[in-house]
């Protein structure tokens, strides 16, 4: 998955994913959350929440919830560390610049 | 729709497990649990077949665990989302471009299929009529005898080259309205042929001085064409020489000074243009 120094490949769809937790960066969101933001598929998006978690740019941890008095299944929330939220701003500011990743 | 989602789970299940065994926990609940958000079957089914493409991903970026196990399913199930996923889908663009090209082959077969012209429909049954014009063995019998026929002209075939086959008989189309005649449809043509006529100047007029003092005898044939008032329409020619070239010059001006003077051909009664040829005999007398 991802390399531990930080250094992530950066596709199109990498941004999706970053765009949808810039938009409130301290908020947990589930991968089907993040898919209906990013409108990425499932093929596509969870290869890449788990390349970026290995990464240390989000960090993962089960809904706290009670299955059965909810329910439906716990799920896996999603959430920028301090490192990836940085990461990622400086991402997009670049290209607001206009200088490539 | 219960079956579906049965096997949208089954399929996630069978993805979950192909990961590497540190993830595959973690991933089953993880994907089941964002399986319960999706509504409609399609969905349901697309996401579990974006599991199974995801954990492909998954097995070649995680180095570890790649072995995966190879739980109990369907052949269906077995087709889409196989169990040792790193192995099966390898990095290859080759196989993948294989892929790609027979599935343009079979959109390009079902195209074709679809591209071809409708069927042209069939020509219309041609009525046609053919009228030959022969002429009689017996010349004591006046006019020539028209014998028609009606002819079923079947249609012609399609894109094929037709071409009539040549016939060596005459083939005049006669416009008027046949007669009946003994019962069959046979008009009667009654044909009176020109020639010289009243006025008409004579051999003597035009025998030639020179051919006189030679002593040259003889009868040439000259071709004309006469209207229905007696007048050339064309030069006259002469159709057979007399044997001596002032002969035929002094024939062809007794034709040229008959104009006006020739008697013109009759069909059923009615004066009509006609070609002939007449002869015209000099002689010396003694």
């Amino acid at each position: 998955m991802g390399r531990p120094d930080g250094n992530v490949r950066i596709s199109l769809q990498t941004l999706h994913v970053l765009e949808a937790f810039l938009d409130n960066p301290t908020d947990s969101l589930a991968g089907s959350d993040v898919q209906k933001r990013s409108r990425l598929a499932s093929g596509t998006l969870y290869p890449i929440l788990l390349r970026l978690e290995s990464a240390g740019w989000f960090v993962s941890r089960w809904e706290n919830v009670d299955p059965s008095s909810a329910g439906r299944p716990r799920r896996r929330l999603y959430r920028l560390t301090s490192t990836g939220l940085s990461r990622a701003s400086e991402i997009f500011a670049r290209f607001a610049r206009g200088v490539p990743a | 729709m219960k079956a579906q989602q049965d096997f949208s789970g089954k399929l996630v299940r069978r993805a979950a497990a192909a990961a590497p065994p540190s993830l595959s926990e973690r991933l089953e609940e993880e994907w089941l649990a964002d399986l319960e958000t999706r509504r409609g079957p399609v969905s349901r089914l697309l996401f579990g077949l974006g599991c199974c493409w995801a954990v492909q991903s998954i097995a070649r970026e995680i180095p570890l665990g790649v072995t995966v196990a190879s739980a109990a399913g369907g052949s269906a199930m077995a087709a889409a989302c196989g169990s040792h996923a790193a192995q099966r889908w390898p990095r290859r663009p080759g196989a993948m471009m294989v892929i790609i090209a027979f599935h343009l082959l079979v959109i390009y077969a079902f195209m074709s299929v679809f591209k071809q012209p409708p069927p042209r429909p069939a020509p219309p049954i041609v009525h046609g009529r053919i009228l030959t014009i022969t002429q009689p063995a017996d010349p004591a019998t006046p006019g020539p005898k028209v014998q028609f026929t009606e002819t079923h002209v079947p249609p012609l075939p399609f894109n094929k080259p037709f071409s009539f086959p040549p016939d060596p008989s005459p083939i005049n189309t006669y416009l008027g309205k046949p007669e009946s005649v003994g019962g069959g449809l046979v008009p009667k043509i009654n044909l009176v042929p020109g020639g010289p006529g009243e006025g008409f100047p004579t051999a003597e007029e035009f025998y030639p001085p020179a051919a006189k003092r030679l002593g040259e005898q003889g009868s040439a044939a000259v071709h004309v064409c006469v209207d229905g008032a007696g007048r050339l329409t064309e030069i006259p020619t002469v159709a057979q020489s007399a044997g001596s070239p002032r002969l035929d010059a002094g024939a062809i001006r007794l034709a040229q000074a008959g104009s006006g003077h020739y008697r013109p051909a009759k069909e059923n009664g009615r004066v009509v243009s006609s070609c002939y040829a007449f002869r015209v005999r000099f002689q010396l007398r003694e």
